[in-house]
Parts: C-alpha cells; sequence; structure tokens
C-alpha cells in the first residue's frame, strides 16, 4: 500500500511539473524532464498544501485539491499539444559497454541496499525524529501544532526548529493523510526519490556535455558512493534535497533556463535554510558570472536575465518568506552572533574534507580534477561558471565553519560533514566533465 | 579487586559510540600494563551471533572509554593499540556480555584482516559522520589514495590520456573503498535482520508506547528526561497525542508522564525500564 502511494504521489507532483515545464516551452520528453518535472510539483505541491493548510484546510482535502489542480492542467497541456510533444532521449541510444554495467552495478547496490532499508526500518535518525518527521506528524494531527506565533506549538517546535521549512514535512504529511498510519517508508523515501533525481540529473548533464554516457554513469556512480550518502538517502533528512535541487538549478542556468532556475531556488529555500542563506548567493554570483562570459549579450539583456532569475525564485517562494517576516521567524537557527576566527578550525576544516572516512579520497580527486582539467574549464564558460559558484559556496561554507558560530558543528563533526555532502555532486559535475571533456578526441 | 569490579559495573557510560546505560559486569583484566600491540580476542562460544555488547576500559586518570560491538558466530578481535586511553596502565577493562572467553595478547597479521573486516554500526541518532576502518593499523582512506596513485601510474603506462587515467585510477580506487563501505552497510542490515529489523535501544521503549497509546487516548502526556535519542524517538512516535512539553512550564498539566523513574505515581505501564505513569495533579 506504501508503495502505490508513493507512485501516486509522485505521479500527481510529476503531471503537475509537466504542465510548468510545457508552459515553459519543453516540447520533449525525457527520464530527466521526468526528473525535472517530478521535483517542481513536489515543490508546488508541498507550497500550496502549506498555504492551505495555514488558512485551515486539513491535508487531505489540500491533497486532493491539487490533485485536481495538477490533472486539469495536465489534461490542457495535453489538449494543446496534442502531435507536438515526443518522447525523445538520446541517453537509451547505443549499445551498453561493459563500463558501464560495473559502474550501474555500483549504482544499483545503492539503490537494493536503500529499498531494504525503506521497507524494513523505522525513522531512527534525530533530525528526522524532530525537524522533518516529528513536525509533520504535529501538522497532520493538529494537536501540538498551532500558526500562532504566542502558542508553544507554533510551528510544531515543541519538535524540531520553528526556522526550518516545510517541504520535508508537509510531503510526508501527506503520504500520512493517504496511508493512514505513517511508516518508515512514506517518512523517509523522500531522500530516496531526491537521490535519483541526482543521480539522473548528474548522468544527463554530463552526457548532455559530452556525448559519453559512460562519463554520466561514472559521476552518478561517485556521488552515490560517496560513505555518508546511501545512509541520507535513508535517513530522513534534507541534505539530498539540497544536493538535487542546487544541481538542477546550476543546471538549469547554464542553459539558459532562468525561469526554471528560479523554481528550484525557490524549492532550495524551502528545503533547508541554507538555500536562502548559502545557495541563493552562490547561484546568483555563478549566473553573473555566466553572463559576463557570454559574447553577444548586451548589459540590457545580462540585467533581464538576472532579474528574471531573482524574480521568479523571490515570487516562488514569497509565501515562505512572508510568512517567515510577518510572524517574527528567523531566517536561521538562533545561535552564537559573534564574527571572527576561532584558532585552529582551518584545520578542523582540512580535515574534515581531506582526511575524513566520510568523504575518503573524494575531495583530494575532486581538487586534482579540477586542476589537471583547469585549460579545459577555462576554455569553456559553462565549467568556469559552475566553478565560480562553487568555489563561492564552499568559501562561504569555510567562512561559516571557521569564523562564525557554527564553529563547533565543525568541531563535533555535527553537520561538516553533511554540509559537505550537499555540495560534492556540484564539484563532481565539474571535475567529470574537467576531465571528459574533450570533443576533438573522442574517448 | 571485588570493590574496584562493583564500582564499574555502576558505571554509566556515555560516549559517541553507546548512547544508553551499560552494565560492564564481566571484567577481563585490572591494573593492565598495555603494550604496542595489544590485541583483544573474545571467544563466544554458545553465545547467540548480532548481540550488541560492549567492550570497556578505564584509564590511569579514570576515563572512561568503550567501543560497541555485536557477537559473532566465531571469535572477534580488537585491536587495542591506538584506542583512545588505550596506554600506560589501565585500570580495569571488561564487557557487558558473560559467559565468553576474552584475553588480551599479542597481535598478529591476521588479527588486522578480522579488525577491517568487522562491521561499524551507524548509532541511532547520528547520521553526521562514518567511522574510519584501519588496514594493517593504516586509514583505509591513505590505502585507496595509494592504490589510486599505483592504478593512475599503471593506466599512464598504457594510455596517453592524462586526464582519462586520472579518472579511471580514481574510480578504480573508489569502487574498492565503496566496496569497503558497502559491506558495512549489509552487515548492518543483516545484523538487524537477526534482530527482525528492531533498533536494539528502542525496543522497550516502542514496546510502551504502542501499549501507551490507547491508555492516554485524549488525554494528555508528557515526559521526562530519557536518554539521548530516545527523547526524540518518544516525541515523534506519540507526535499526533496531546502533548505538554517540560520546556514551556506545561509538564504540570500533562495526565500521563513516560519515564524511568516511577517514585511514588500510580504505574499503568511497564517496559524494561521505560515506565506510564498517571501524573499526581493534586
Amino acid at each position: 500500500m506504501t508503495l502505490i502511494v508513493l507512485i501516486l504521489h509522485i505521479i500527481i507532483d510529476t503531471l503537475f511539473g509537466l504542465y510548468v515545464l510545457n508552459r515553459l516551452k519543453e516540447k520533449h520528453l525525457s527520464l530527466f524532464v521526468l526528473v525535472q518535472a517530478a521535483a517542481i510539483g513536489m515543490f508546488v505541491e508541498t507550497l500550496f498544501i502549506g498555504i492551505l493548510s495555514y488558512l485551515g484546510v486539513s491535508i487531505l482535502i489540500g491533497f486532493i485539491s491539487f490533485s485536481i489542480l495538477s490533472i486539469a492542467a495536465f489534461s490542457l497541456m495535453i489538449k494543446q499539444s496534442v502531435g507536438s510533444l515526443k518522447w525523445q532521449d538520446t541517453l537509451f541510444h547505443g549499445r551498453i559497454q561493459i563500463g558501464e554495467v560495473l559502474l550501474l552495478a555500483v549504482i544499483t547496490e545503492k539503490l537494493a541496499w536503500s529499498i531494504l532499508n525503506l521497507a524494513k526500518l523505522p525513522v531512527f535518525f534525530d533530525d528526522a525524529l524532530n525537524h522533518w518527521s516529528g513536525r509533520g506528524r504535529a501538522l497532520l494531527s493538529g494537536v501540538n501544532w498551532s500558526w500562532d506565533p504566542t502558542s508553544p506549538y507554533f510551528m510544531g517546535k515543541v519538535f524540531g526548529h520553528e526556522e526550518y521549512p516545510l517541504f520535508l514535512s508537509i510531503w510526508r504529511a501527506t503520504n500520512t493523510a493517504l496511508l493512514g498510519t505513517p511508516n518508515g517508508a512514506s517518512e523517509r523515501a523522500d531522500g530516496f526519490i531526491m537521490a535519483v533525481f541526482v543521480g539522473v540529473t548528474v548522468l544527463y548533464w554530463i552526457h548532455q556535455v559530452t556525448g559519453k554516457r559512460w562519463l554520466g554513469i561514472a559521476g552518478g556512480a561517485i556521488i552515490l558512493s560517496l560513505p555518508l550518502q546511501a545512509w541520507h538517502m535513508t535517513a530522513g533528512y534534507a541534505e539530498i534535497f539540497i544536493q538535487a535541487y542546487l544541481i538542477l538549478a546550476f543546471w538549469a542556468i547554464m542553459n539558459n533556463r532562468f525561469v526554471l532556475a528560479g523554481i528550484f531556488t525557490a524549492a532550495l529555500i524551502w528545503s533547508k535554510n541554507e538555500g536562502l542563506v548559502l545557495f541563493v548567493p552562490c547561484l546568483l554570483f555563478s549566473l553573473g558570472f555566466r553572463l559576463l562570459l557570454t559574447p553577444g549579450l548586451n548589459l540590457l539583456e545580462k540585467v533581464k536575465s538576472i532579474l528574471i532569475y531573482t524574480f521568479t525564485w523571490l515570487l516562488a517562494i514569497s509565501p515562505w518568506l512572508l510568512f517567515k517576516l510577518t510572524h517574527g521567524i528567523g531566517f536561521t537557527i538562533p545561535g552564537n552572533q559573534d564574527i571572527g576566527y576561532v584558532e585552529g578550525a582551518f584545520s578542523l576544516f582540512y580535515k574534515a574534507m581531506f582526511a575524513a572516512p566520510s568523504s575518503g579520497i573524494l575531495w583530494i580527486f575532486l581538487l586534482l580534477a579540477i586542476a589537471l582539467g583547469s585549460r579545459q574549464i577555462f576554455q569553456n564558460k559553462e565549467l568556469l561558471s559552475i566553478l565560480s559558484g562553487a568555489i563561492i559556496v564552499l568559501l562561504m561554507m569555510l567562512f561559516v565553519f571557521t569564523c562564525t558560530g557554527a564553529y563547533p558543528f565543525l568541531e563535533n563533526q555535527m553537520t561538516i560533514h553533511r554540509s559537505l555532502l550537499q555540495i560534492a555532486p556540484v564539484f563532481v559535475i565539474l571535475a567529470v566533465l574537467a576531465l571528459g571533456q574533450s570533443k576533438q578526441s573522442p574517448i | 579487586m571485588i570493590r574496584c569490579s562493583l564500582s564499574f559495573l555502576l558505571l554509566l557510560l556515555t560516549t559517541l559510540a553507546v548512547a544508553q546505560n551499560v552494565a560492564i559486569n564481566n571484567i577481563i583484566a585490572t591494573d593492565y600494563q598495555t603494550t604496542e600491540d595489544d590485541v583483544l580476542e573474545i571467544e563466544f562460544g554458545d553465545i547467540l551471533p548480532n548481540l550488541p555488547f560492549i567492550i570497556a576500559w578505564i584509564d590511569q586518570d579514570n576515563k572512561q572509554y568503550a567501543l560497541q560491538f555485536v557477537t559473532t558466530d566465531d571469535k572477534l578481535i580488537v585491536p587495542l593499540n591506538g584506542q583512545k586511553g588505550w596506554n600506560g596502565k589501565i585500570g580495569l577493562i571488561g564487557l557487558s556480555i558473560n559467559n565468553v572467553s576474552a584475553t588480551i595478547r599479542p597481535s598478529q597479521f591476521g588479527d588486522y584482516l578480522r579488525d577491517f573486516m568487522v562491521a561499524h554500526p551507524m548509532t541511532p541518532g547520528s547520521v553526521n559522520f562514518t567511522w574510519s576502518f584501519l588496514f594493517l593499523g593504516y586509514p583505509f582512506t591513505w590505502i585507496t589514495l595509494g592504490i589510486m596513485g599505483v592504478f593512475w601510474l599503471l593506466l599512464s603506462l598504457k594510455m596517453s590520456k592524462v586526464r582519462i587515467t586520472f579518472l579511471l585510477s580514481f574510480l578504480i580506487a573508489w569502487s574498492i573503498f565503496d566496496l569497503r563501505n558497502a559491506k558495512n552497510r549489509w552487515d548492518i542490515m543483516t545484523y538487524l535482520e537477526g534482530q527482525e529489523y528492531q533498533i536494539d535501544i528502542f525496543k522497550d521503549l516502542d514496546s510502551l508506547l504502542q501499549k501507551a497509546r490507547p491508555i492516554i487516548g485524549e488525554e494528555s502526556w508528557t515526559k521526562e528526561p530519557l536518554s539521548g535519542v530516545l527523547n526524540s524517538y518518544c516525541t515523534y512516535q506519540l507526535a499526533d497525542l496531546p502533548y505538554k512539553p517540560p520546556r514551556d512550564g506545561l509538564a504540570k498539566e500533562a495526565d500521563f508522564i513516560i519515564t524511568t523513574t516511577p517514585r511514588n505515581r500510580k504505574v499503568e505501564l511497564q517496559e524494561g525500564r521505560y515506565f506510564l505513569v498517571r501524573a499526581n495533579k493534586n
């Protein structure tokens, strides 16, 4: 039953996402387009239900309303696009090679383990119990939840931080509303779904740029093999959401899909607080850099592109930001506000990146790969733009962990490895493209 | 020695690896002078595999250290050299499991291979980092870096494309690194399968919460501090029943209390060390 509910839930979201993509002039269907559609649909659905819930509508009625909306929008899209919507997926062309089979085996192992984990185990990690699933349960039942800032139950804060956005909590509460009772799979499967989005996005993006399918599969295998990745695919945390929406936003920017990039950025903000605080600046910088390097665009066109992107994410996430502003909710969780370098912090950050089992040799490889492929990067404006954004986010992370009240989370390793996990896919894409891109001499 | 053992029996261990109170009642050695190649060999005999247990010791400054393992159907060898607090004179070392044969002896080559293959459990509550595997006493991360270097050299002799050979050599080393992590994940699942997929530390509390649900009904509940992640598990499981949180002073309004210390209150339920008691509101 849980599987049926999850599939139904994803289908409803995907139908709405396909409508949005169609409005944004997407004329072809592919596995990657379906992933984008599902990612858009999950974001819009949860925000929609969140707004209705604030207005006093139950989660179940909210989902039924969204389902009607989604099916109607999809039907309209089909009616308007008869004959013009075609399945076009070059990824599946050509015989599969032995190397690809081996890499797919690596990926399959992670998926199989995660499915078994989801099917058999309950939620058992702290943040999932509190912030994400705990608040979801409270929101659904309503007894330990209030939208009134003066209530001790405001935003489910007796279970988790009131500052945390509600994407995961609402998606899980909706599963429970459909199922009747929650279970380990219905409250954690979203991380697995997001990991599939990450794998497919990496695969398509690398294949799109290099034309080499094995490189795309290799990129996906590298990310899914990170020691913490499989755990987080099933832990019920938000880190894999960040991974997915961050690389989708980067991809959209690099492909001049600025409205789409804005939607994915809004979803990033709706997933976790760092979406706004850390990743919006890095995506904006990356976009600015890309436009700067694009020949033939005048200043007006460049400003217009930035405004379209900024206006889209601001508009898409405005209900949440307005709610925060009008209800006195901070944009980060309260903590030590002191700024200043903490003695020994660089050394700890270095160890976390390069000498910790949670990342293994990944970051050593990534930095060497970027150095080895630096010529390719500097000859390609897309790679250079990704690099600029990636460096900005890494520097911001370095600053946050070494010079702010977040230092204890570096010292006790509570969040540093999870933060590195969030940005790893961007660097993996950059590294694989830098190493594998060579159209003159196919591999 | 008996007094020493008893005092250790009452110690409450709380470490990164052990998030609950554990009694160490099988003393292996006292006043032990450590060496650079100590290993602990445990033979489990007739004890069922996959039962969790603790190895704990106290150093000369009276600091406590603990490692968590599960029983095997054969024997377990744990290198002690390099473990935190394992140097100088050890006041006492013991186990939380009885009826096993345990000895400290000098290490042999095979011990390191055994240690490399031992499962490293993920502690409920924390999914913030993974543990390091040691191979011949070295972190496996560095071993994989060496493997990558060797393959890059070998592939460079065969292929001229520097960047692709670099990527291929990383993929080989990364796959080996991944194999060890994958084995660990599957080992943990096999262990949990033996436990019918129940997380050890939640068992009693879970049972209590399921039975408490109809008793609490539409009345309210609160909890007194439990240990670590059990607090979160408790609030999560009963998140849909009226909760009176302690931090806002609302706890005194609650009809029921989940606690480990029932005191003079009416016990409605007990599972292991957990109780559901009715609050004395007057």
